[in-house]
Parts: C-alpha cells; structure tokens; sequence
C-alpha cells in the first residue's frame, strides 16, 4: 500500500503466552466436543445392550458414561482456568497500560513545571502589583481632572436647558403629574393610551355619539388594560404606577357624566404621547 | 443459508457444451464465470476441486453436466480475471476469491477495529470459527484464504503472523 515507514508489528513473549492460551482453549473445546459424542454413544449403547437384556454389561457401559461426564466437568473447570488466566493477562496489560499513559502525563508536568520558576513568579507578581498601583495613581490623577471638567460641562448644560425651557414659557408648570387632578383630565386617559395602538385611535373618533360614546368608553377602557397589560411585559417596573392610575380612572370614568371631548380629542392624540402636549390639553380643557 | 436461485442459462443445454463460435463462446463464459462467483458466495465456497463432482455444474433436471474442458475453461477464466487462483500445477484445485484478497483484508481490519482487537492476539481458529467473529462475513473464511489476507495486513504493518510453542497453535496480532 505504499507505506513508506512500514512498520512491523512486534511480537512479545506475551503474545506468544496468550497464543498458547488461547490455542489450549481450543484444543480443550475440541476435547469436550468430542468427550460429548462420546457420552452419547455410550448411553445408546446402554439402550441397546438392555434391549438385548445384558444388564450387566450396560450398567458398565453407563459407569463408563459417568466417567466420561466427572471427566467433562474438570475439563469445564480447565477452560475456564484458561479463560480466566487470559482475562489477567488482558487486565494486567490494560494496568500497564494505564500505568504507561499516567507516567508520561506526570513526566509532561514535570517538564512543565521546570519550565516555570516559582521565584519568577514571585518576581512577576510582585512587578505586576507595582504596575497596578502605578497604573491606579495615574487613574486616580486624570479622574479627577476629567470629574471636574464633567461637572463643569454638566452644570453648562443645565443651565442652557433651563433657559431654553423658559423661553418655552414651561418651566412654571408643575412636573409630569403621577396624580391626575381633574377630571376632564381623566376622561381622556383612557384614549392617551390609545396611540399606541392604531386601531383604538380610530374608535372614539367614528362615534361622536353620546350613547355611542358611553359604550365606545367601556370597550375603550377595556382595551386599556389590554395595552397597560402590553405595556406591562415591556418595563413592568416603570409603567407600574401608571397603571394603577388608569384603573382608579377607570372605575371614575364609569361614574362620569360623558363630555364631548371628541373633537378636541381627534386633533390632541396623534401627539399626546408627550407628557408636555398632555399637561396643554388640561389647560385648554380647564379653561 | 439462502437458496439459490439458478439464472435462466442454467436450464439450457447448450450452456453446458463447449460454444464453438467465438461470440457465442465468449458470452458462454462470461455467464458462468458470474454463476460460479455468485453460488460461491452464496454457499461460501472456496475450492473447487475437478477431480470432484460439483453441484453447480451438473444439472440433473436437464441431464447435462459440464465436461472436464469446459470446467478448466472457466475457472482459467475467473484465474485470468484475478477472482480465482489454482492451488496447484496441474490446475485441480481452484481457489475461487468471490470477495479478493485485498477486501477480505480490509474486511478484517474493519472487524478488528470495531470490535477492539487492536494489539491483540488471535489465533487463526479462531478468526475462522471462534465466538468472536461469528455473525460475521468473516466467519467460515478459508484458511488460505485468511493467511493470504493476513499477508496483505503483514506487508501494511497492520498484523503479524506467528506461531506458538507448538506447530499447530498460529496466531496473528494486530495493530491498527
């Protein structure tokens, strides 16, 4: 096969032994076979001799039988020294084997570890430590320098915001109410929640009606906690207070006399994602 | 064992005389060289012997049986394809390599890695008719056969052939 490192396979004494086992095997397999036939015949002779009424002579030719099977056994208990002898064999190469396999991976430790000398180490760490600490003081020096000029910038910052949001005429509003004071406030709740989703937009504004409309808020208000619900698996955490609102105005909503919010509705709700367009549809409301 | 089933040729006298056309004889012989390799197998035969009634080529329901020439012709034929060698000078005996030399010795290789024999020791009884291969193709595999097969494995570096303390007692180790 155009092996060019063709190399033989070596023959131990070890091989031999397990050859010569394994061949006695046989040959003792060979032997009850054939001590089998034996026995066989002698019980056919045993038949035919008492058919011919010669006790006697069957009654020896079954001793003789009874020979032939004791023999048959201690011919059993050979094999299955033989087969136990090789089973050891077999053990005790896998042992060394192993014991091989585990000698050169501790050898390969052991050169490894020459390799790698512990006052190195020592030496290494030591270095290493001293560049932390170096490395940390320089850290500790450029932080300082960058926190003062962040905050500078962040103050900068504030201020432009505040100004912006005066010019803006806002920042006398009060924050982003938790709390909904009033209301007509609370009637529109229910369809602030509504751009969301683009369906229920479409609800409220088809149904100017008042009797529509009462029935429109209870689907509407329904559909809200479906979207709180939505909202929920989004960031559970945030919306939570929120939440809670909605259901407390709810519950007010029902009690409500209906207002004909309709159409402010339909120009406020394409933007009242914002809390700012919120807070200037209360005013318009309130006024 | 399956039985065989004979192709329709088998029924046909003339398949069993000699062709003289050149044509006709040539397809005569590609036929049986086919049929022999195929009831070899089957029956997992190795020899044939001339000097010895084969079942193969005596068909009794016909009444015809190939002659002594046509017999030598065809086996000459599967020797000359390599599918079969004659054991002696005087072309008696055929060894007929259904499955060649170089396949029974992969074969073997293939059973001796699957079933964890490497860098162990066999005895070639044992690879024969032991426990270890029974159920096996390699079963019942003629013993010329497997030495021509270890052979192969020999010259590979895959086995070694050797012989224990008494003459009878060969065995083989391998190493995949």
């Amino acid at each position: 096969m155009g092996n060019l490192f063709s190399r033989k396979v070596k023959v131990t004494d070890v091989d031999r032994a397990i050859l010569t086992l394994k061949t006695q095997r046989r040959k003792l397999t060979d032997y009850q076979k054939k001590l089998d036939a034996v026995i066989e015949r002698e019980v056919e002779v045993a038949r035919e001799l008492l058919k011919q009424k010669k006790k006697d002579r069957a009654l020896l030719t079954l001793k003789r039988k009874k020979a032939q099977e004791e023999l048959l056994k201690k011919v059993d208990v050979w094999i299955l020294n033989v087969e136990q002898q090789l089973s050891d064999i077999e053990i005790t190469s896998r042992q060394k084997a192993v014991f091989e396999s585990l000698k050169s991976g501790h050898k390969a430790i052991q050169d490894l570890q020459k390799e790698v000398n512990i006052e190195d180490v020592q030496k290494l760490m030591e270095d290493s430590a001293e560049a932390k600490a170096y490395q940390d003081e320089i850290n500790a020096v450029l932080g300082q320098q960058l926190t003062d000029e962040d905050d500078e910038a962040v103050l900068a910052e504030l201020d432009e915001l505040e100004t912006e949001m005066e010019l803006e005429g806002l920042l006398d509003v009060p924050s982003v109410p938790t709390k909904i004071p009033e209301k007509p406030a609370d009637i529109e709740e229910p369809e602030r929640e509504k751009p969301q989703k683009g369906k229920l937009l479409e609800e409220p504004i088809a149904e100017p009606s008042e009797g529509l409309f009462v029935m429109s808020r209870g689907s509407a208000s329904d559909k809200l906690t479906e979207s709180t619900a939505d909202k929920d698996e989004v960031s559970s955490k945030e919306v939570a207070p929120a939440k809670e609102n909605a259901k407390e105005e709810d519950e007010e909503i029902l009690d409500l006399p209906s207002v004909p919010t309709t159409q402010v509705k339909k120009e406020e709700i394409p933007e009242a994602k914002s809390s700012s367009s919120r807070r200037k549809e209360e005013e318009m409301l309130a006024a | 064992m399956d039985q065989f089933k004979m192709p329709y040729f088998y029924n046909y006298p003339p398949y069993f005389t000699l062709q003289p056309v050149k044509d006709t004889r040539d397809k005569q012989v590609q036929l049986w060289k086919e049929l022999i390799l195929k009831y070899c197998k089957n029956y997992k035969i190795f020899i044939i012997n001339l000097d010895e009634e084969f079942p193969l080529f005596v068909n009794s329901s016909i009444e015809r049986k190939l002659s002594h020439e046509a017999r030598e012709l065809f086996l000459g034929a599967l020797v000359t394809e390599g599918k079969a060698e004659w054991l002696d000078k005087g072309h008696r005996k055929c060894l007929i390599l259904w499955r060649t030399i170089t396949d029974w010795a992969n074969l073997i290789l293939h059973f001796v890695k699957e079933n964890g024999f490497e860098d162990g020791v066999m005895t070639l009884d044992e690879i024969r008719t032991g426990d270890e291969t029974r159920g096996t193709d390699i079963a019942g595999i003629d013993r010329t056969v497997l030495i021509k097969a270890l052979r192969v494995l020999e010259q590979r570096g895959k086995a070694a052939m050797f012989k224990g303390t008494s003459a009878d007692d060969e065995g083989v180790k391998f190493s995949a």
